[in-house]
């Protein structure tokens, strides 16, 4: 044989060999190769740690990567949620032709079950060890699967039969332990030594079914700490009335629940607080500790749902995330507890049990409130703050505590903390150095708030601080080696107001948003708090500060974040106006606070019935009969200037059309029913009984109104168009059922088919939250819970009633509920029939507001009319929950596609986060419409959108993926818009445009989807707002309106400015009223801020009422008349030409005999100064032009009052040189002098103003650098080149 | 700016004038993936953003490689035996920087399609074109002394064309 074939029949045996050991290892050796498909990440886990055996491999795989079943020995499937494709399904059939065995786990009739190659018994019993969960069943499940699939093949297959778990029990540290009853662990934990027969039994509800062996650590870690800490910790779990029976028997002295829902129904929740049992819920996060630290990617969907949402239904506490999913080195997922969250939440949890064990006399705590910087008065949104804080404190004397030193009056109390509790500005040096020498400020050391820094923040977090405002003391508030901090302290009793959150030019920087880190004069009360002071527990006083509103994450925060970390692991309570909902909840997320409701201010009678009731009659003869539409009638409206708010003709001759009438008509019957609020409410005093009654007919009345009209219209005696029409309602029905409801308090009528009895059951809600929220923060600070409540308008939902309770939101998924899509559909309808009449077509662009009250109160419908204006309806599951979209069909549509811009404010962003992407999903699929035969201004939008940014210099690509983007806000994971310094610092800042530039540059983060979330892009966020055509703003409080909240035109106006900037129209502006939850309707914003104008600022009636209140109230009018300089800045449009002629007869002229200066000297001097300022700088920008002698009464007002009381130090005056020097120049030398003088005893020299820096970051483009030397060497190489070149083709020719 | 336009206008000349001397055989093929290339570039070319763009087409490295190229078909023009003959078969690759601007405004032209149909437009235009302009070049029977020239002239931009700031 050739040497050849040797080698080939050697290589031949070889191969043989090998095939033949090949075959005999995969038929008897080979480990059991088992597929799992489609397990959770602790399922796998839990399979993966409990295969103990050599001879079987798992691999697990998501339904997605399930490929090649064939070559596997077995396949197990869960069912839940289980779908394969046709591929799939055909390397299924082969491995089942093949003779692997395949089980689908199945807990419900899921559409996908798979079975092959098992008998009826064999699926029984696998079915039995997936059923019942736990390492032994895990183990044997494997054991038995191989013991099925390879039968023949060696090596252990032995294997025990299922376990039964019950479904509900309760278990401990040690595996395979598990008990029926309470009184079965208790004996087992005390033979065991971890009974304490003096600690509390905490029920811990773990979660259903899993993790109850392995892959719970974090459970573990809770169990293991509580108990060594003395608790006697009863772990269940447990679903519907049997964890309500397991809860009870343990008698729990607190419930722990790591939630995915509710804790239980109604009886629970309520037993639980009738007992007293505090409900904790902290959780775990099925996401990796990067993804949950990343700001960039916020908790949403049905994680913030079942995590958050739905406990604070509960009343749940410490919302912390304790533990997060990590891959194991194996690749698999384990709960990774987080030892700093861990160890916060437990300390919380036992600082909060002790406060019922602690004697109040003992007890310490520290009280945060808010106040402008200066002489303004300490601020809460609708509660006069000192003296409900007065009372707070009495009554905490009376309760035991040990409030040593406080004053024996109000008035000596309210001196005390406006000298000691003021909050400075780095703007008025000279007032910090008054204020730290005569202030008597707590002093604290450079080293030990440096030694308290590290003990408490992170050290990358601290050297942002350093970085940013150099070594401690900093510069505000510091002298040598030593920070001043304002504070009163009262025995026990820590009183301190929030500093200023950033200095000097952070608030002025036009840069993409400040990602604001706090100077040392804001972290050194907090630091002093939990480490001098080491209190049980922490209030904050009122709505709102601006802790909770640091950027970071939306829940779930950490210790990089700064509102969880300067509150610290103190129990955390918080006043707040049950008005509004949507910024408690962010207090609540992100600084655990338990929110205390009080009331809003009474509701009173803005007197303005009886003003235009005669106007209202002779405009209805008018309209129903053309003879008595006079000429007299329209000088009547004229002289009223009601022309200027309805933009109607203000010629004296001829009369208005019976068009012009209704609107008037509209215009005077909503001023005459415009609900206003009085004094402002202070705590522990019920409302009078005059205001008692007005505030009952508010929230009655309409709705007695609107059921006796529906029950006409159901009788045929009015049209379905009359029902729906507001001012017929209110002309026809409101009056009478006023005057029913007055008669049924009063006692002078009694109740007929039940129409009064909820009048007099609000009564008696509103009679018992008068010092409710006191009752209720007394028993918190006794560790009793706050049971939980809905927040918002008590007249919109009397289900907030009575107060002294902690609010809870909505759960977004479901939103919008069929209701509020219902009430979008119609708000938004009507929002393009209104434009179609005013302009005669329809508008291209229509760009929203989303706030976070309003998306809570109306349950989603500002969300349902952004989807309606892209012709776009959600797809709802059984549970209500919205899971898809599609598009309505043109022909249904009925119109075109309306392209819509939305931009929101950061508690929107932050509780709604999916319901953002869904508007972006929306746009996607109106964008792709196809076939539609109306025109699609989405598509159209869109094009138009990527034509933009490639001109601005993006990729097609990007360009094409960024156009349709249509949701923004603000950058940095920030809360506003920025618009409000800005504004208000006015001494910065020359041209609308800059305003207009801080507005695209703080508002351009993209919130649309997750690959953008949060990407800051100018060019989109302008791209995405010119060409809007009206912007709709939301309103669901009758508590604020557009003049009375500074927000309105923060985002109203300042989208318009910036509207007008990027070279686009100015566009229309309306309010989606949803007030009248019967009649949704839209408003011009115009006429809304006529409405309130009229009704509150400019009406006698109501400054009366706010003038029964105190300081707090009185700095109110302070900030209407910024908010209307605010409008002035931003869309001058907006307001009446007269508004600051009114403003001046009212209040400089006082032309009702008001008494208007008198009542400021006496309660807020420093209100009265930010108004006159106000008028100046209205003048001196040009937004008003009164009479040099109006100016120079308004500047003299103003001086005389600085004179009396010395400068008020508020940023509006004091901040404003250039206001300063024009008020100066309007007085005679004597006053100016006297004025000037008081200017500087406040504030060092100025350094001139700070202009609005634009940072402007365009793109910049890489061009190559070539040297100057590269360039003669590559020259000099091309000539040598040449001349050679040229060389040889002279030799050549010559040679030829 | 009409220097650059000048500098690309020589770079597609010279890339023409190459290719149409030779035979058909080859330069058919040749210009068809020329369009095949072009909706590639054209592809790639909508992800970048015009100031990557005008990084890469407007770089003094660019004008370098051009250069190099047109001393190559020079060399062409004078080389024989073994070497010429390998050499003799090099089409010009700079032809992708002209077809690389042409592909980058056709992307950006025709906002709210499909890249691909301004892809395939941008290749159907270079193949057309450049079928066009060889067939040219061929019925005024072109030489190589016609490419020599063509060369210099193009060196001669390119150093003007580097030395400019």
């Amino acid at each position: 044989m050739s040497r050849v074939g040797k080698i080939s029949v050697v290589i031949a045996l070889i191969a043989l060999v090998g095939g033949l050991c090949w075959l005999i290892y995969s038929n008897w050796f080979k480990p059991t190769s088992i597929l799992v498909v489609n397990p959770l990440p602790a399922q796998e886990a839990e399979i993966i740690l409990n295969n103990d055996s050599r001879n079987i491999k798992v691999t697990c795989v998501s339904m997605e990567e399930a490929k090649d079943f064939e070559s596997y020995d077995a396949v197990l499937m869960y069912g839940r949620g289980l779908y394969l494709d046709s591929i799939q399904l055909r390397s299924l059939d082969r491995a089942a032709g093949k003779g692997v065995p395949v089980f689908t786990n199945t807990l419900r009739n899921f559409s996908f079950v798979v079975n092959h190659n098992l008998d009826s018994l064999q699926t029984e019993k696998l079915q039995l060890y997936f059923s019942n969960p736990c390492r032994e069943n895990y183990r044997n499940m494997l054991r038995y699967v191989r013991s099925i699939s390879t039968p023949d093949r060696f090596g252990d297959k032995a294997f025990s039969e299922p376990i039964a778990m019950p479904s509900n029990m309760y278990y401990h540290l040690e595996a395979g332990k598990y008990f029926d009853k309470a009184v079965q662990l208790t004996e087992y934990l005390k033979k065991k030594g971890l009974y304490s027969p003096t600690g509390k039994n905490v029920a811990f509800v773990s979660g259903v079914n899993f993790p109850v062996e392995n892959n719970r650590a974090h459970i573990d870690t809770l169990v293991t700490r509580l108990t060594q800490d003395g608790y006697n910790v009863y772990p269940l779990t447990a679903t519907g009335k049997a964890r309500e029976r397991m809860i009870k028997d343990v008698m729990p002295h607190a419930i722990i629940y790591l939630p995915m829902g509710r804790l239980g129904n109604d009886s629970l929740i309520n037993w639980a607080y009738d007992n007293k049992i505090p409900l904790f819920m902290p959780y775990p996060l099925i996401q990796s500790r990067e993804e949950w630290l990343d700001v960039n990617n916020p908790m949403g969907g049905g994680t913030l749902n079942a995590r958050i949402v739905v406990p604070e239904i509960d009343g749940g506490m410490t919302p912390l995330c304790i533990s997060t999913q990590d891959p194991s080195p194996e690749g698999y997922l384990l709960y990774n507890p987080d030892r700093e969250r861990m160890n916060a939440f437990i300390s919380q949890f036992e600082r909060f049990m002790n406060l019922r064990e602690q004697s109040n006399s003992e007890k310490k705590v520290a009280i945060g409130y808010f106040k402008s910087p200066g002489k303004d008065a300490l601020l809460a949104s609708g509660m006069e703050v000192v003296p409900s804080l007065y009372s707070f404190l009495k009554r905490l004397k009376k309760e035991g505590y040990n409030v040593h030193g406080l004053p024996a009056t109000l008035e000596q109390f309210r001196h005390q903390i406006m000298k000691q509790g003021s909050v400075m500005g780095d703007y008025a040096p000279a007032a910090q150095e008054k204020f730290m020498d005569e202030a008597a400020p707590l002093w604290i050391n450079k080293k030990d708030y440096e030694r308290w820094a590290k003990e408490i923040l992170l050290p990358e977090k601290y050297a942002e601080v350093e970085q940013r405002y150099g070594k401690a003391p900093g510069s505000l508030l510091a002298r040598g080696d030593s920070i001043a901090v304002a504070a009163l302290r009262y025995g026990n009793i820590l009183l301190f107001p929030q500093p200023r959150p950033a200095l000097g030019n952070d608030d002025f920087k036009l840069v993409h948003g400040v990602d604001v880190v706090p100077p040392h004069s804001y972290l050194a009360p907090y630091l002093f708090m939990q480490k001098e002071f080491d209190a049980d527990a922490l209030i904050h006083f009122g709505t709102h500060g601006n802790l909770e509103f640091t950027p970071g994450k939306n829940a779930g925060l950490s210790q990089a974040d700064w509102a969880e970390v300067l509150v610290g692991n103190r129990p955390h309570f918080y006043f707040y106006t049950t008005g509004n909902v949507g910024e408690a909840i962010i207090a609540k997320r992100r600084s655990h606070a338990v929110t205390v409701t009080h009331l809003t201010p009474p509701y009173v009678e803005s007197g303005l019935r009886q003003k235009y009731n005669a106007l209202i009659e002779n405009i209805h003869a008018a309209i129903a009969d053309p003879s008595r539409n006079t000429s007299a009638l329209k000088r009547q409206i004229i002289g009223l200037g009601f022309h200027r708010d309805l933009e109607l003709d203000s010629a004296f001759s001829g009369t208005y059309t019976v068009e012009e009438l209704k609107k008037i008509d509209s215009f005077v019957e909503e001023l005459a029913n415009e609900k206003i609020t009085g004094a402002y409410y202070v705590m522990g005093e019920p409302y009078s009984s005059k205001d008692m009654n007005t505030s009952v007919l508010a929230i009655t009345a309409d709705e007695l109104a609107y059921s006796r009209a529906r029950k006409d219209y159901e009788k045929g005696k009015i049209s379905k168009e009359s029902l729906q029409d507001f001012t017929f309602v209110s002309h026809r029905y409101l009056p009478d059922a006023k005057r029913y409801l007055s008669g049924i308090l009063e006692g002078s009528v009694s109740s007929a088919q039940n129409e009064g009895e909820k009048a007099l059951e609000i009564r008696q809600l509103l009679k018992a939250s008068a010092g409710a929220e006191i009752d209720a923060m007394v028993d918190a600070l006794n560790g009793v819970p706050v049971r939980p409540a809905p927040g918002g308008d008590p007249v919109l939902n009397p289900n907030v009633l009575p107060m002294g309770r902690n609010m809870y939101s909505i759960n977004a998924e479901a939103t919008p509920g069929p209701q509020a899509w219902e009430k979008g559909v119609a708000l938004a309808e009507q929002t393009l029939s209104e434009y179609l009449k005013k302009h005669g077509e329809y508008p291209k662009k229509v760009s929203y507001t989303f706030w976070a009250g309003e998306f809570i109160s109306s349950q989603g419908a500002t969300v349902a009319q952004a989807l309606r204006m892209l012709g776009v309806e959600p797809i709802r599951d059984e549970q209500g929950r919205v899971m898809d979209l599609k598009l309505i069909p043109s022909e249904e549509l009925g119109r075109p596609r309306i392209n819509i811009m939305v931009q929101v404010s950061g508690q929107l962003r932050d509780i709604a986060s999916s319901r953002l992407k869904m508007i972006t999903d929306a746009v996607k699929l109106a964008s792709d419409a196809k076939d539609d035969v109306y025109p699609n201004y989405v598509a159209d939008g869109s094009i138009e959108q990527e034509k933009a940014l490639v001109d601005k210099g993006e990729s097609p690509k990007r360009a094409r993926e960024l156009s349709k983007m249509r949701v923004f806000g603000p950058v940095n994971s920030g809360y506003s818009t920025g618009m409000l310094r800005y504004t208000e610092n006015s001494g910065e800042w020359d041209d609308r445009s800059e305003l207009a530039d801080g507005y695209l540059n703080n508002m351009c983060a993209m919130y649309g989807d997750d690959e953008n979330w949060g990407v800051i892009n100018r060019n989109v966020l302008e791209s995405g707002i010119n060409g809007t055509d009206v912007i709709v703003q939301p309103r669901q409080s009758n508590t604020w309106g557009p003049i009375s909240l500074d927000h309105v035109y923060e985002f109203t106006g300042a989208l318009s400015l910036a509207a007008k900037s990027i070279g686009s129209k100015t566009p229309d502006a309306v309010m989606a009223d949803y007030r009248n939850s019967y009649i949704p309707r839209l408003q011009d914003t115009k006429e809304a801020i006529a409405v309130e104008t009229r009704a509150t600022i400019l009406n006698p009636d109501f400054i009366k009422e706010r003038m029964k209140g105190d300081a707090t109230t009185a700095q109110m009018f302070g900030e209407i008349f910024r908010n209307i300089f605010g409008w002035s800045a931003t869309r001058p449009e907006a307001l009446n030409d007269k508004i600051y002629d009114d403003l001046y007869d009212v209040y400089v002229e006082d032309i009702h005999g008001l008494g208007v200066k008198d009542y400021f000297e006496r309660v807020n001097p420093a209100a009265l100064q930010e108004m006159t300022a106000t008028m100046m700088e209205s003048a001196r920008k040009g937004f008003w032009n009164p009479t040099d002698k109006e100016l120079s009464a308004i500047a003299r007002l103003h001086a005389d009052v600085t004179a009396e009381h010395g400068a008020p130090c508020t940023e509006f005056v004091c901040g404003n040189r250039k206001l300063q020097e024009y008020i100066s120049s309007r007085l005679d030398s004597k006053n100016a002098e006297i004025y000037e003088k008081e200017i500087a005893k406040a504030l060092a020299e100025t350094s001139g103003s700070k202009r609005l820096k634009a940072e402007s970051k365009g793109f910049m483009s890489d061009k190559l650098n070539e040297s100057t030397a590269d360039y003669i060497a590559v020259v000099i190489v091309a000539v040598l080149l040449i001349i050679v070149v040229l060389a040889i083709t002279i030799r050549r020719k010559e040679r030829k | 700016m009409w220097l650059q336009l000048l500098f690309f206008t020589i770079i597609g000349l010279a890339a023409i004038v190459r290719v149409s001397i030779l035979p058909k055989r080859v330069w058919i093929p040749i210009v068809v993936c020329w369009g095949i290339l072009a909706i590639f570039l054209t592809l790639y070319m909508s992800g970048l953003t015009p100031d990557e763009i005008n990084g890469i087409l407007y770089s003094k490295t660019l004008v370098v490689y051009e250069f190099i190229e047109l001393l190559l078909f020079v060399l062409i023009v004078f080389s024989s035996g073994r070497v010429g003959r390998i050499i003799g078969y090099y089409p010009g690759i700079m032809i992708l920087a002209p077809i690389a601007l042409l592909s980058s405004v056709a992307s950006r032209s025709f906002p709210g399609f499909d890249f691909m149909i301004p892809g395939l437009l941008a290749g159907a235009s270079v193949c057309l074109v450049s079928a066009a302009l060889v067939f040219l070049c061929r019925h005024l029977r072109l030489e190589k002394d016609s490419l020599y020239m063509v060369s210099l002239f193009g060196i001669l931009i390119c150093i003007i064309y580097y030395g400019m700031p």
